[in-house]
């Protein structure tokens, strides 16, 4: 084995990983080699120096903070489970909770379509039919919080350009 | 941790209390920065405290908490991949007040601690410039003292490629850190 071999060894044997016919290989050659003791006087030097990154200390309310995080988290859990109960109680509860839930959102999007929201009526119902057409011309009833926060009545030829305003 | 599965909290805190330490500093001399080391070894107890239910006593305690600790690191580190590094966690402005007080009684002078910061800056940066893996294996075995077995059960690689992994690690810190030691 030459030099460049050996040095490949030479990190294993100064952390102390060599074992028998490796380990006295090495030490044999470091003895005659002065190119490969310099390598791992090198190696050494490096491994001192990284011993001056010190570590740091925990900030002093770390448990605190943990176990705060352990209650915040446990606590929805707990909730959910007072609700619905222990073990094989909740697996009853599952499909009816799921169906609850596909009919709550059903019904609020057929009641939505149904009754639209009293503030949409009431512009709506301030509106005159002249003032109908028009807002029907520009198109954008769909959204009528913008119509809400322009004076439109006062700038028609804004209206007018909101779809060209919207595109841009 | 045994006692803990059986409910007893007081055997988790005194685990805290033994690896919370090494876990954080693990941490954060792989990200390089306090407050997200402070962050992920709180991430790490957590999945600990939740996965205790499931810990079975294969693999040594301490390994299963090093894996996790590696794999929330790789994590992040992988979210945070395009992230522009903020000003804030440049080297010297990482650390917080919590740092550890120099180990002698001599307060140094403004110039000496001034040439200390620098000289932690670099090793620091030194490290950092590693790829992960290599980066891994230099901390668990310069700061944690992991035999190769260790690093490799927790890398889940071999012995043979934890001895190259350090040896490319090592060529690649005597680059980074040539001036330095020239300077010794």
């Amino acid at each position: 084995m030459n030099c460049n071999d050996l040095k490949n060894m030479i990190s294993a044997y100064m952390d102390g990983e060599l074992k028998g016919p490796e380990h006295h290989l090495i030490k044999k050659h470091l003895a005659t080699c002065r190119s490969c003791r310099k390598e791992a006087e090198n190696q050494e030097n490096i491994w001192q120096l990284l011993g001056e990154y010190e570590g740091i200390d925990p900030s002093p309310d770390y448990a605190e903070r943990f176990w705060n995080r352990v209650e915040n988290r446990s606590s929805w859990r707990e909730k959910i489970r007072s609700i619905f109960g222990p073990g094989d109680m909740r697996s009853r509860w599952v499909p009816a909770v799921g169906l609850a839930c596909v009919l709550i959102v059903v019904s609020t999007i057929a009641i939505r379509l149904q009754f639209p929201p009293p503030e949409l009526n009431n512009v709506i119902a301030s509106l005159s039919e002249i003032d109908l057409d028009m807002v029907a011309s520009v198109d954008i009833l769909e959204d009528y919080e913008i119509i809400q926060e322009i004076d439109f009545f006062s700038d028609l030829e804004f209206i007018e350009r909101l779809d060209q305003l919207g595109a841009s | 941790m045994l006692e803990f599965k059986a409910g007893d909290k007081a055997a988790f805190e005194k685990l805290m209390r033994k690896y919370y330490p090494r876990i954080l500093n693990f941490i954060y001399r792989f990200m390089g920065n306090r407050t997200v080391a402070e962050d992920l070894t709180q991430e790490v107890f957590m999945r600990i405290y939740k996965a205790a239910a499931a810990y079975k006593p294969r693999s040594r305690l301490q390994t299963w908490i090093y894996v996790i600790a590696k794999n929330v690191s790789l994590n992040e580190l992988r979210r945070k991949k395009d992230f522009v590094v903020s000003l804030d966690d440049r080297p010297n402005s990482s650390e917080g007040s919590y740092d550890r007080e120099p180990q002698d009684s001599i307060t140094p002078s403004p110039d000496a601690e001034l040439m200390q910061k620098e000289r932690k800056s670099i090793i620091k940066s030194a490290i950092d410039s590693l790829p992960p893996n290599q980066r891994i294996a230099v901390i668990l075995r310069r700061y944690d003292d992991f035999s190769y077995d260790q690093i490799a059960r927790t890398l889940n690689i071999s012995n043979k490629a934890v001895k190259s992994l350090l040896n490319r690690a090592k060529e690649n810190l005597k680059v980074r850190l040539a001036d330095m030691i020239k300077e010794d």
